[in-house]
């Protein structure tokens, strides 16, 4: 059916910027037509006016390049030890711009990560939103209803904003002192920050966290590690893996009881699994279950999703070879070449590369197969050549010759 | 509270209907039970952008010059919203989104506003003659069209007004018009911003003071273009005309249809009436315009919000009454039959009721129950009860501005459409049915009635003399072409049919399918207690499978419990590498449940999935019938084929797209992308592309069409010859777009492919939504449904298209008017002669692999439909590339 959203150019933008402003100077606009004879000069001008005020919709260019130096990763012990916390706040949908109240704050989750050590803590609250602005219960009704379904009145589970504040704050940060970074994904970055400068304001605590994203954070640390920058398409797919969806100990108890998906905690563990999944094997940690819930997998060596270059002889000697991880992580492989542009990092250097040729009907099946998961296959190959279960010999010098 | 008044001025509701059932919006407007395998009856909206949007009867020759000397007057935007006008203006939208550029502002400067249309017949060559086929034999068929002739070859003449100062008010715009009748007479049609007149106002800019209340307003009007009475630019007056005059007949318009409360059927039964009423509009079809009409229903409780209320107070008795009633009554839509206008109940404000003030919009305080009776006459009875709050329906581009809400008291707003409780309800159900279906024979004959009762219509006849205008009496008819059976090929063997049942498993039950899969490892998921039911199914499908050349070992039996988790890990458990396929025999049709499996196996696990309603096997009666469509089901999902057509084209390649769309809840849209990638049709690639919400339009379509052809050259060792495109959900206002991004995206990539080597291309826009019906007269006069395979090319086409229509499949007797769907070529490279693409589509409908029978579109289209609908409402993620050959979305 056709799209009606029409297309506006920036003037428009401006202008309907502009109009509270001339409202308050007593001006009768009421729509952006009515505001254009008043706002041409100021459009004129050059650019001095900050067109981006905070809570607008540009939440990401200001916190790149992600300040690291506080972390200290200096070296990949420190990097490794590091401690980040991971959080998430869901609100009863996003009411409009004009609104005084933008969100309705009802279940935070929050994590405590570090590399080495995996999930090393756990918070989790229901929030009390509040009450409802007028007009908006159907709005919200229908928010809830299609995500986390958290009823929107009458939830005995619900705490008060300030207490849930203060008890996160505990949670972070129990000894006085520096106040450890936190991360959420981009995404969710305006409404997790507008939430908790509405909840501070309703507890009267006052302490500004920083809050960063995930995505800059994964950037980080490659460029810690690797000197390169990987691409943003690249880590955003990273994070986007559905394969823990269901996987227990991930939800809170009250959406896993209820068979709900959409949970704060979830989000942040499913968090500290893709960063772990991807990143931990880079500097040859041992994953734990405090990384991923391995213990779902334990059980079954077998599953193993059908993939072309699955096929080849070798990689299932080595599949049988080591059953636990090479299945985890051939599916978290199968979850990357899903994106179309799942980029390596190139140029990268892994240890274990080396240029003779081997197999060529692997190379040529290899470069059969669109250019980005044979990109990802390079780089699986020598994530497992990497990981302390398999033992070099197996052939994946033949794949890192494409690289 | 100035939101009733507002909501007078510009509050209807503009959204475009979607063509997916997802949207709870869908089942509002029209909750009337639907006649199986027939589309619900297409919007007026639809009609008004087919009837104005890509009309130009006469494009070919010289268009209507203005007059000599006059400035070419620019600034008429869409109506400013007054009651009468708010239709046109959505087309009017969609022929300004046709030109890529969207003209909403009322003073959008510099730019000639009119009708759009797109004339994609003068580039096709080859049909530039005659769009007619010859094929099929011929029958007499009856439309439900009635010939508006035009008597006169008189101009009209079109005028842009201003107000000064601006008046927003639509009512009171009209108002200052009518003040004027001396100088524009009795004859003029206003849509809010400009004006049709008979004749001229001598000058091409005249300005004239307008005093209402003792307001005076500078009113000038300037000439537009001066018009032809056959023009499309009319068409929107028209329309509007025609609204008045069947005002005028007691219809009342309520959406985009005209009821007639006056002769609504009651069911003091089941607490309902029905309001009969009509579809109506002009549209400009090849022998000129012509009015199409349809029969609607509109469905509405008995009961009020005030009923409700009051109902579920008593029955609670406590605390969490208000809590109950919210959730009852909070989402739901009410009409208030003062001003037949429907609402979406969106808050309840327990602190305020009918004794509250609110403010006018010039600024004196009244109370609800006084307000109502000034301007309705209508008494508020009750004084007790809440207030129900709203916020109306804003255009998109004021959506986010603030608005006062509109408040409506609860005794006045009558509930629509059915509740779940009541859908369940057998009997009212049948009861409904019976009212609301009908026969051709009783739709043809109610129709009639309508169209007398317009033409006995004194006034009604006033009017369109006045306009030089006449409906002519009855029907239009002229005839059609039945196509040639289709022939079937299954296994070895080629398959006969009832063509006129079209549907052929009963003929194919006992025929090896054309290419069978085996299946050996798979697993059955049951729930507790349902160990016996999946043990049948088992022994069901292996003793129906033999006979279809399938072999069917034993399945691994495994019990979870109702969860998603649960499910997953019994898979986690037990699928392996070999595993073909997993059965779930669930116990509800609860859809998180749904989703979570399906996101499972479709993105992170990649094997084919059959889900199975532990209902559906509960049937007493038919388990064979069952278990075989589920064989068929799974054969198709594991790679298998079923039968093939004889397409007649050699080394062509189909593609079918079509987009879904989760406006309501913001949702990415999704294109789905299908591509068959053998001659014969019997294997599809598929992929699936995420859009923004709302667009239609495919971008990316490159990635698609190359994987596609790398799929079909690694299979075939040569690239397809011809490539055939079938797009579904695409309106008329559309068309433009999709010729300049979506045809010229695949013609300029196929160019780079085949190395400059001529690319043939044919792009085919497919219509389901449309009002036009066709009906056959059999023996004894009665008019029924025409057979499967029926073409119609002429008179009802358009000049400047390359179209038709076909009525594929087939409805049962007594069921409904089948509808038939429409199909324009807009691209075609490949140079199909009018018979050639008639067939192949007609060919096309017999290969949807999940019904053995004819469809209603081409299979592609629905492959496509299928996908996108899998992906937009359950996986909201690309699926994994390695299912992209199997059919696993039927």
């Amino acid at each position: 059916m056709p799209n009606r959203r029409a297309s506006r150019n920036a003037y428009y933008f401006f202008v309907r910027e502009k109009i509270p402003e001339l409202r308050r100077r007593g001006l009768p606009v009421a729509r952006v037509a009515d505001a254009i004879p008043y706002c041409s000069a100021d459009w004129a001008k050059p650019v001095c006016t900050p067109l981006r005020k905070p809570g607008m919709l540009v939440p990401k260019q200001n916190v790149s390049p992600p300040d690291l130096s506080g972390l200290s990763l200096k070296s990949d012990q420190a990097l490794l030890g590091g401690i980040f916390y991971f959080l998430n706040i869901f609100s009863h949908g996003e009411l409009p711009p004009h609104c005084e109240q933008r969100f309705l704050p009802c279940e935070i989750g929050c994590v405590k990560y570090s590399l080495q050590e995996g999930i090393m803590a756990d918070f989790h609250s229901f929030i009390n939103p509040g009450e409802i602005p007028r007009g908006f219960r159907f709005h919200c009704q229908a928010a809830s209803d299609s995500s986390h379904k958290i009823p929107i009145s009458h939830f005995e589970s619900g705490h008060d904003q300030a207490t849930v504040l203060q008890n996160l704050y505990r949670f972070i940060h129990p000894n006085p002192g520096n106040w450890p970074p936190i991360y959420c994904k981009s995404d969710d970055r305006a409404r997790v920050n507008w939430c908790l400068k509405h909840m501070a304001q309703s507890s009267e605590i006052r302490q500004d966290l920083v809050l960063l994203t995930v995505e800059d954070l994964v950037v980080g640390i490659y460029q810690q590690k690797f000197l390169k920058e990987p691409s943003k398409t690249w880590v955003r797919s990273l994070l986007e893996v559905a394969m823990w969806d269901y996987s227990s100990n991930t939800r809170c108890k009250w959406h896993e009881e209820n068979d709900i998906l959409f949970c704060a905690l979830a989000v942040c563990k499913k968090i500290a699994y893709c960063v772990s999944n991807s990143l931990a094997t880079l500097f040859e940690i041992q994953l734990t279950e405090a990384h991923v819930p391995l213990q779902d997998y334990e059980a079954s060596n077998s599953v193993t999703p059908k993939m072309v270059v699955l096929d080849a002889g070798r990689y299932q000697k080595l599949r049988v070879e080591s059953p636990g991880f090479s299945h985890f992580s051939s599916s978290n492989q199968e979850q990357r070449s899903n994106t179309p542009t799942g980029d390596y990092p190139s140029g990268v250097k892994i240890s274990g590369q080396n240029s003779s040729v081997r197999g060529r009907g692997i190379t040529r099946l290899l470069e059969s197969i669109s250019n980005s998961s044979s990109n990802i296959h390079k780089f699986f190959n020598c994530e497992t050549s990497v990981s302390p279960y398999t033992s070099p010999k197996h052939g994946y010098k033949s794949f890192s010759s494409l690289s | 509270m100035t939101g009733r008044a507002r909501v007078h001025a510009r509050g209807r509701r503009r959204d475009t209907p979607s063509s997916e059932p997802a949207q709870p919006e869908a089942t509002r407007g029209c909750p009337v039970p639907r006649v199986p395998r027939t589309d619900p009856p297409l919007s007026f909206a639809d009609l008004v952008r087919r009837g104005t949007a890509a009309q130009q009867p006469h494009q070919i020759q010289p268009r209507l010059q203005p007059l000599t000397g006059v400035r070419h007057v620019s600034g008429a935007g869409p109506p400013a919203g007054a009651e009468a006008t708010s239709q046109p203006s959505e087309e009017h939208q969609l022929a300004s989104g046709s030109q890529g550029s969207l003209l909403r502002k009322k003073t959008d400067v510099g730019r000639d506003y009119r009708d759009f249309v797109v004339n994609t017949r003068q580039n096709l060559v080859h049909v530039r003659e005659s769009t007619k086929g010859t094929q099929g034999s011929p029958v007499m068929l009856f439309s439900n069209h009635v010939r508006l002739k035009s008597c006169s070859q008189r101009h009209l003449y079109k005028y842009n007004v201003t107000y000064t100062p601006d008046i927003e008010d639509g009512r009171k715009r009209e108002a200052f018009l009518s003040e004027l009748e001396k100088l524009l007479g009795n004859r003029c049609v206003y849509d809010g911003n400009s004006l049709l007149l008979p004749h001229s106002l001598g000058e091409t800019k005249k300005e004239v003071v307008s005093k209402l209340k003792n307001e005076p307003v500078k009113i000038t009007f300037e000439l537009s273009r001066e018009l032809q009475t056959t023009s499309p630019d009319c068409l929107r007056y028209y329309n509007i005309l025609f609204k008045k005059m069947l005002e005028k007949m007691d219809l009342n318009q309520i959406g985009r249809n005209y009821y007639n409360k006056n002769k609504k059927a009651e069911f003091n039964e089941h607490r309902l009436e029905i309001w009969p009423g009509y579809v109506t509009s002009i549209l400009p079809c090849e022998i000129g315009l012509t009015l199409c009409a349809d029969v609607s229903h509109k469905l509405l409780r008995m009961e009020t919000a005030y009923d409700l209320i009051s109902h579920t107070r008593e029955e609670a008795r406590g605390e969490d009454a208000k809590e109950k009633i919210l959730r009852k009554l909070v989402g739901s839509s009410v009409l208030t039959k003062y001003n037949n206008r429907t609402y979406r109940v969106d808050d309840i404000i327990w602190e305020m009721s009918p004794s509250s003030t609110f403010t006018k919009s010039d600024g004196s305080e009244i109370s609800f129950v006084d307000y109502y009776k000034e301007r309705y006459g209508t008494v508020v009875t009750t004084l007790n009860q809440p207030l129900l709050i709203t916020k109306g329906k804003w255009k998109k581009s004021r959506q986010d501005t603030t608005h006062q809400p509109i408040m409506l008291v609860p005794e006045l707003c009558h509930l629509t459409g059915l509740t779940d409780d009541m859908r369940k309800d057998y009997r009212m159900m049948r009861d409904l049915c019976t009212h609301t279906r009908m026969d051709p024979e009783r739709r043809q004959r109610k129709l009639l009635t309508f169209v007398d009762a317009l033409r006995k219509n004194n006034t009604v006849q006033k009017e369109l003399r006045d306009w030089n205008l006449e409906l002519e009496a009855g029907f239009l008819s002229f005839s059609g072409r039945t196509l040639q059976d289709v022939r079937i090929h299954q296994g070895r063997r080629m398959v006969r049919f009832d063509n006129h049942k079209a549907d052929w498993s009963k003929n194919t039950r006992e025929v090896p399918l054309l290419r069978a899969v085996s299946l050996d490892h798979w697993l059955i998921v049951y729930t507790k207690g349902n160990y016996g039911t999946a043990l049948t199914l088992q022994q069901n499908l292996q003793k129906v499978t033999p006979k279809m050349g399938v072999t069917v070992r034993n399945a691994k039996l495994l019990e979870a419990d109702d969860t998603v988790q649960s499910y997953i890990r019994t898979l986690e458990k037990h699928a392996s590498q070999n595993t073909q396929m997993v059965l779930f025999l669930l116990p509800t049709d609860n859809k998180e449940i749904y989703d979570g499996i399906k996101r499972y196996l479709c993105i992170n696990y990649p094997i084919p999935s059959q889900c199975v309603l532990k209902r559906t096997l509960d049937r007493p009666k038919t388990p064979v019938t069952i278990a075989t469509k589920i064989a068929l089901q799974m054969n198709c999902k594991l790679g298998g084929a079923l039968w093939k057509v004889d397409i007649g084209l050699q080394n062509a390649m189909f593609i079918g797209i079509d987009c879904f769309h989760d406006i309501e809840r913001r949702r990415k849209s999704v294109a789905g992308f299908v591509a068959s990638i053998d001659p014969d049709l019997t294997r599809w690639f598929s992929q699936c592309i995420i859009q923004q919400s709302g667009q239609e339009l495919v971008k990316g379509l490159t990635t698609c069409l190359y994987t596609a052809l790398k799929l079909w050259y690694e299979q075939n060792s040569s690239l397809p010859r011809s490539i055939i495109v079938y797009r579904d959900g695409v309106g008329d206002g559309q068309l433009q777009a999709l010729i300049d991004q979506e045809v010229k995206q695949m013609e300029s990539y196929l160019e780079n492919a085949y190395r400059g080597q001529k690319v043939r291309l044919t792009f085919i826009v497919v219509k389901k939504r449309i009002n036009t019906r066709f009906f056959i007269e059999k023996d004894g006069g009665r008019l029924n449904n025409p057979s499967p395979g029926t073409v119609i090319d002429l008179k009802v086409t358009r000049t400047e298209w390359y179209d038709f229509f076909i009525v594929s499949q087939s409805v049962r007797e007594g069921t409904g008017a089948v509808s038939p769907t429409h199909y324009n070529v807009i691209h075609d490279t490949l140079q199909l002669s009018p018979d050639a693409v008639q067939g192949l589509t007609y060919k096309l409908c017999h290969m949807y692999y999940n019904f053995s029978g004819i469809i209603r579109v081409p299979a592609p289209c629905h492959y496509a439909h299928k996908l996108a609908y899998l992906v937009g409402q359950s996986l909201h993620q690309q699926p994994h590339e390695s299912l992209s050959k199997s059919l696993f979305y039927l």
